[in-house]
């Protein structure tokens, strides 16, 4: 649903102010002008057949429509940002809730990172209690009960019943449990 | 197969029990995830979308809608007992579901929410049974033409009708059309884009984006602060007073007047449930004899936003059934499920499919019926839900979340993908940016292509002459789209503004009470 704020956002303003949202354009526009720049490297060419073209539409009319649009949407967006006053929520963040994201994010590679070493399960089941622990979790046995039910149940679920892969045990014969 | 020999025949396909034991499954899946205050239905439908991806399309989808009506009404359920609306459709349930309950009340309060869900929901599904056939059949008479200024209109409603900055929905918008391009172009199989990377040849893979931007955002959001629980007071209902007949009655004028709300607004793109609950209560109040009691805690607060919201449920699919156009995130992760079957909605899945369009309709109809039984014996189970510790449940849907985006492709560089979108969808909603228009964009814009490039092929080079002398309609459409958008953008803001008075004028109640 549009906001109300949309007339506010751009309203009441005394002067230019830097803000994300000029650096959110800028990167608009970069983006825009790059996408122009990179299409005739970035797009492929049909061969032509007999002196024609395979296809009577040009492949790089979409890209380069692409790029116009950003590139004019990034403009406008500039207008716009000199005077928008949104805030920015990145910035109200405090200590703990940075930590805590940078945490997260660190676990989620590492569980991307060890899936195809140690199998899904072994490495589900150590996020899954690092996770629990690190987010407050300080009933022992429930945390590591659930960190071993549950990749054990999606394991099963995936590979038993819908029949598709996820990277398995080194003890891939335990099979059910 | 004519239209009500298709509806007859859905039944064939449907009447299995594999398929109502996943959609109880479903049901029940999304009711817990409702009731959990901060995991919301889009989520919780990224989440399992892997799993409807490998059953057959009438159980999987049917899984799914199972998922999408339990966790509308699961959101309630924490919205009448702790006042925090388990997902945004129960924003408006807060105003009387809490003061219900202060006065002992939960129980009749839940089940009247249940009953006027089930009542909104089945009517706008029936309507959208009768009506659905006849503008299938209409929608298979545009050319390519036509459904590129159809697309290119619902692209700017649902840019226009987007939370915040037009302009930013509209950059949204055209990066969904640009990361919609890597790959391979759409008519001549030419690579795009690739920078010469192996796991991109085949473009960006919808299912982790999908889990990526809805699942991932919650979680980081969710474990910014480490409370070990969202609520701590122990909720019991169990022994609570019943809802009577009498007092559904008393609500039915409401709860008919929320089902025509809903499901006009279902039909809107871009609009959706929160409109809808808020729209439908604010109509009550302005037609109750005593709109004062309105927010002191009465059942008609809790029935006409409720109506409401899940009558948006069924219009939703029209658009996507009939033009292969999603209306909101949740008919897109639905519209993903579709594809990953194999299934293309647009007008010619009516005409190739109809027994198992109608089946996925009728489908939604048993689902009401099920919920029924489903949450009305579960909901002193599901109010003790809405305790669960946050330190279990984050790391759970993690669990979901990866598993989901590994088993689409069986690729690990999928995984990275799935951590890439998460944390940019976390990025834009810390910069007010919606990702709606981006999935939208991302999803039509290699039909958009297509049906660009099979006009100009008609066209024979002159598609602005084309348009103009030869496809009236498709020239209408493109006209009208910048007033329509218009239009849609001042009925969405003036929708907020309703919200944003009922909401201001609810804290002024609660200051009031506090003194």
């Amino acid at each position: 649903m549009a906001s109300v704020d949309n007339d506010s956002d751009v309203s009441g303003s005394s002067g230019f102010r830097f803000n994300f949202n000029i650096g959110c354009a800028v990167a608009t526009i970069t983006l825009g002008v790059a996408i122009w720049v990179l299409t005739p490297y970035q797009v492929e060419t049909a061969v032509p057949l007999f002196g024609k073209p395979a296809s009577g539409l040009d492949p790089h009319l979409f890209p380069r429509v692409i790029a116009a649009v950003f590139t004019l949407l990034g403009i406008w967006y500039f207008v716009r940002a000199l005077k928008m006053r949104e805030e920015n929520l990145l910035r109200k963040l405090d200590r703990e809730a940075i930590i805590n994201s940078l945490v997260s994010l660190a676990a989620f590679f590492i569980f991307a990172e060890l899936m195809e070493i140690v199998g899904f399960v072994i490495s589900g089941a150590a996020t899954m209690f690092f996770l629990s622990t690190f987010y407050g979790n300080r009933t022992w046995w429930l945390g590591i009960l659930v960190s071993l039910a549950v990749p054990l149940g999606v394991f099963n679920l995936f590979t038993k019943v819908l029949l598709v892969f996820l990277p398995e045990f080194p003890y891939a014969d335990l099979g059910w449990l | 197969m004519d239209l009500w020999g298709s509806y007859l025949a859905s039944f064939d396909l449907l009447l299995r029990f594999d398929t109502f034991g996943w959609m109880a499954l479903g049901l029940f899946l999304g009711i817990f995830v409702g009731s959990m205050p901060g995991l919301t239905t889009t989520m919780a439908m990224a989440i399992l979308l892997p799993i409807a991806f490998f059953l057959e399309p009438l159980i999987g989808i049917p899984f799914l809608l199972g998922v999408y009506k339990g966790g509308i009404f699961g959101g309630s359920i924490p919205a009448i007992l702790v006042s925090i609306p388990g997902t945004g459709a129960a924003a408006a349930t807060v105003f009387d579901g809490p003061g219900l309950t202060k006065k002992g009340h939960a129980r009749k309060a839940l089940e009247m929410s249940l009953f006027a869900s089930v009542f909104g929901d089945t009517s706008s599904d029936v309507i959208t049974i009768a009506a659905i056939g006849i503008i299938a059949l209409i929608a298979t008479q545009i050319g390519p033409p036509e459904l590129g200024a159809v697309i290119i209109l619902s692209l700017i409603v649902i840019a226009a009708t987007s939370n915040g900055a037009f302009v930013k929905a509209m950059i949204m918008m055209a990066l969904g059309l640009f990361i919609g391009m890597i790959g391979q172009d759409p008519i001549g199989a030419l690579s795009r884009f690739t920078f010469d990377i192996f796991e991109v040849r085949a473009g960006i893979p919808l299912l982790p984006m999908l889990i990526g931007l809805f699942a991932i955002p919650e979680v980081l959001t969710a474990a910014e602060h480490r409370a070990t629980q969202y609520v701590r007071d122990q909720l019991n209902v169990r022994s609570g007073e019943r809802l009577t007949f009498a007092e559904f009655k008393s609500c039915f004028r409401t709860i008919v007047r929320s089902t025509c709300i809903g499901t006009v607004i279902g039909a809107i793109p871009g609009t959706g449930q929160v409109a809808a609950a808020f729209i439908g209560y604010a109509a009550a109040r302005n037609a109750s004899k005593t709109p004062e009691k309105f927010g002191t805690g009465i059942l008609e607060g809790v029935a006409a936003p409720e109506a409401a919201n899940n009558a948006v449920n069924g219009p939703t699919l029209v658009p996507l059934l009939t033009l292969g156009i999603p209306g909101d995130n949740i008919t897109a992760i639905l519209l993903g499920a579709f594809i990953a079957q194999g299934l293309r909605p647009g007008p010619q899945l009516m005409v190739e499919q109809g027994p198992m369009v109608y089946a996925i309709l009728n489908a939604m109809l048993i689902a009401n019926v099920m919920l029924i039984f489903i949450a009305y014996l579960t909901i002193p189970l599901f109010a003790r839900v809405v305790t669960i510790r946050k330190s279990l449940l984050l790391p759970l849907t993690v669990c979901l979340a990866f598993a989901g985006a590994f088993v689409y492709r069986s690729d690990p560089t999928d995984l990275l993908f799935l951590v890439g979108f998460g944390v940019f969808g976390y990025f834009c909603r810390k910069f007010h940016f919606q990702v709606t228009p981006l999935v939208m964009a991302f999803i039509l814009g290699p039909e958009l292509e297509r049906t660009v490039g099979q006009s100009l092929s008609i066209a024979q080079g002159d598609l602005l002459g084309y348009i103009v002398f030869d496809r009236p309609i498709a020239l209408g459409l493109l006209l009208g789209t910048p007033l329509l958008a218009w239009w849609m953008w001042r009925r969405a803001v003036a929708m907020q503004r309703t919200a944003q008075s009922l909401v201001a004028e609810r804290r002024t109640q609660d200051v009031g009470t506090a003194d």
